[in-house]
């Protein structure tokens, strides 16, 4: 499946959708990027005068790109009409660097297991092409097909 | 008139009957121990694991997340090097059937 094609099957829409390619896919895990555009609605809140990406919002990203794509692709298969509910059950993210308005971000994320429709991984989050680590953690979902 | 050899295989039945039920109680108690040990890191209420009945349910009763449940039958899977597949945890909801599942597929393998 291709990235578009999973992309399409996201269920999140602008102004809430965090992923803009995915680059590499398979069993084991995930890459994919986002650029954080600068009228992205909560720069205005957070903070006034002083635009940084909240913490919330990278996790979001990690959780999109790293947990929902990647699940989307190992539940679908060959079915292009598969729809999942997605429900965030935990993480544990460290941050190390703040992520600005215009930056791209890039998420790896790999799989420690799929069993009983959750999904629990290993995700990075770099910018400046790899450089920099923005925040690291362990993150797991569930993956309910939507009929 | 019964000769000794006559009852001696009778009371070796019974021994090894009483036997296999005693290993069996030890067993599920045992298992009630480890299970214990294995939920506990995703009990909030830890007091609640004091009193763990077989009748305890573990989403409504101890509140574990349900997808900590699936984290809690791969440790059960880690323990005991068995298998539990998709049916079996659905049966999964108290402890006495937790108990269960462990004893049956510890017992087949």
């Amino acid at each position: 499946m291709r990235s578009s094609e999973i992309i399409a099957k996201l269920p999140y829409k602008k102004p809430f959708l965090f992923v803009d390619e995915l680059t590499a896919i398979s069993e084991s895990g995930v890459t994919g990027h986002y650029t954080y555009q600068e009228e992205e609605f909560f720069y205005a809140g957070h903070f006034p005068g002083q635009p940084i990406t909240p913490g919330v919002i990278l996790t979001e990203t990690m959780a999109q790109i790293g947990l929902v794509s990647l699940g989307i692709f190992l539940i679908s298969g060959d079915n292009k009409d598969t729809r999942v509910n997605p429900i965030f059950s935990s993480c544990q993210v460290d941050f190390l660097n703040a992520v600005y308005p215009g930056e791209k971000v890039t998420v790896n994320s790999s799989k420690i297991y799929f069993r009983f429709g959750k999904l629990k991984c290993e995700v990075v989050m770099t910018k400046n092409n790899d450089q920099v680590t923005v925040c690291k953690g362990q993150l797991s979902g569930m993956l309910i097909p939507k009929n | 008139m019964l000769s000794i050899s006559a009852i001696i295989p009778w009371f070796r039945t019974d021994c090894i009957i009483l036997q296999l039920y005693v290993n069996r109680s030890m067993d599920r108690d045992q298992i009630s121990e480890d299970l214990k040990t294995i939920i506990e890191p995703y009990v909030i209420e830890k007091e609640k694991l004091q009193t763990l009945g077989d009748e305890v349910d573990l989403i409504n009763d101890l509140q574990i997340n349900s997808a900590h449940i699936v984290d809690i039958v791969l440790d059960i899977e880690e323990k005991y090097d068995i298998m539990i597949e998709d049916d079996a945890i659905n049966r999964m909801n108290t402890i006495g059937e937790s108990i269960s599942i462990i004893h049956e597929k510890v017992g087949e393998s």
